[in-house]
């Protein structure tokens, strides 16, 4: 008996050590994405520059490519875009560092998170729109994916 | 009182038309107009007549149209021919000059067919500038042109670079935000040139400033807000990464 339960120590120790090596760089590499998402959003969302037309502005050999009004489309989608990516890789990046320490992510914690997500649409009202749909539809992705693990 | 007026009427000069272009997206430089794309939608668009020296008939009618944006003055010259009238070396050109004067013409943009409508038929975008009423080639070449046939038709357009501070060649008359430039507008039947200049007549194009982006004071409100929010969210990111870096003391702390 106590011949088995000295293996069974021994052999736990890596698999803790693995784990949250992984969780670890889970929640530095997440945070980096999350932040080069959050930096374009505040390029495309916040500053003068690319703030209209920002696909023409970025590349306008291509304007003629679509009818002045769909490039509005296209501009508002792609800043949709980046403030949900930088909010998927930021809630990954932030539950890992709470499983990491041990913590469980609190409901408050996911709640400045989305708050801090619309914050950056607050001058578009369809940017608004959309990314508030995109948020609900990935929260729900994330507690269903939780769900189901457990 | 008559020799005078004489006089003056003949040295007086006034252009065909003048135009006021709109801001309107670039169009596509390929001598085709895609209307499902609404090329050239918010041109300028008049008739003119291309006239020769002689002045004996009343001219060729060529639409001119005329776009703006930003960077580019966009200029389209159409007109119709029967095939029996058209010359395989057929050119159109823009002679800009460097104010509303007539007599400071200077640049030329110019697109010159050969074989036109043969088999081998191709064209050239050409940057020349006028130096002792001859014509030369530029060092190096702004803008842009190209023209089709189709049909009895045959459509030129013409990209100029406005406000071209920064790639400015001498060769090159700068257009700038503001003034007004006259254009001459010259058809030939060769690539000899000046002397194959049969037909002409001049336009002038006031270039306009680009609009001022003048948002209400909401949305100024709410530039402010979002600069806020993101220095805001920045000072978190930072805080957050920070907390990443000593994850590793707080949790040993924690554990040990």
């Amino acid at each position: 008996m106590p011949k088995y339960k000295k293996d069974q120590k021994k052999s736990s120790k890596p698999n803790n050590v693995s784990e949250d090596a992984f969780l670890l760089r889970s929640v530095r590499i997440s945070a980096i994405l999350g932040g080069i998402f959050l930096l374009l959003s505040l390029i495309f969302n916040g500053t003068e520059r690319f703030f209209d037309d920002l696909v023409i502005k970025l590349l306008p050999s291509i304007s003629h490519l679509l009818q002045p009004d769909y490039w509005v489309v296209v501009d508002n989608a792609i800043k949709v875009s980046v403030i949900l990516f930088a909010f998927f890789f930021m809630i990954i990046s932030l539950g890992n560092y709470k499983e990491y320490t041990g913590k469980p992510i609190k409901i408050q914690e996911i709640l400045i998170l989305v708050g801090f997500s619309l914050l950056q649409t607050v001058r578009n009202l369809y940017v608004f729109a959309f990314t508030l749909i995109g948020l609900v539809l990935l929260l729900l992705y994330l507690y269903l994916v939780q769900e189901s693990q457990y | 009182m008559i020799i005078i007026s004489n006089f003056l009427i003949r040295n007086s000069f006034a252009a065909a038309e003048t135009f006021e272009p709109e801001f309107g997206w670039a169009p596509k430089i390929d001598g085709s107009i895609d209307k499902s794309e609404e090329e050239w939608e918010n041109a300028s668009k008049e008739e003119i007549f291309l006239k020769s020296e002689s002045q004996s008939n009343v001219g060729l009618p060529v639409d001119i149209w005329v776009l703006q944006n930003e960077s580019d003055l966009y200029i389209s010259v159409q007109f119709e021919l029967e095939e029996s009238a058209r010359t395989p070396e057929e050119f159109i050109g823009i002679v800009i000059s460097e104010s509303d004067s007539e007599n400071e013409f200077y640049d030329v943009k110019l697109v010159q067919f050969s074989n036109l409508g043969g088999p081998s038929e191709k064209f050239e975008y050409l940057d020349l500038h006028i130096s002792n009423n001859q014509y030369f080639e530029d060092r190096e070449t702004s803008g842009d042109g190209a023209a089709e046939l189709d049909g009895n038709k045959i459509i030129y357009e013409f990209q100029i670079p406005v406000n071209d501070s920064e790639g400015e060649d001498s060769n090159d008359v700068t257009i700038d935000f503001g003034e007004t430039y006259a254009f001459k507008i010259i058809y030939g039947e060769s690539n000899n040139y000046p002397d194959s200049i049969k037909l002409s007549n001049i336009i002038e194009i006031d270039i306009r400033y680009p609009e001022i982006d003048e948002r209400t004071p909401e949305e100024k409100a709410l530039f402010i807000v979002a600069i806020i929010s993101f220095g805001t969210l920045g000072g978190f990111y930072g805080f957050y990464l920070y907390n990443i870096v000593i994850i590793k003391k707080k949790v040993k702390r924690v554990r040990g």
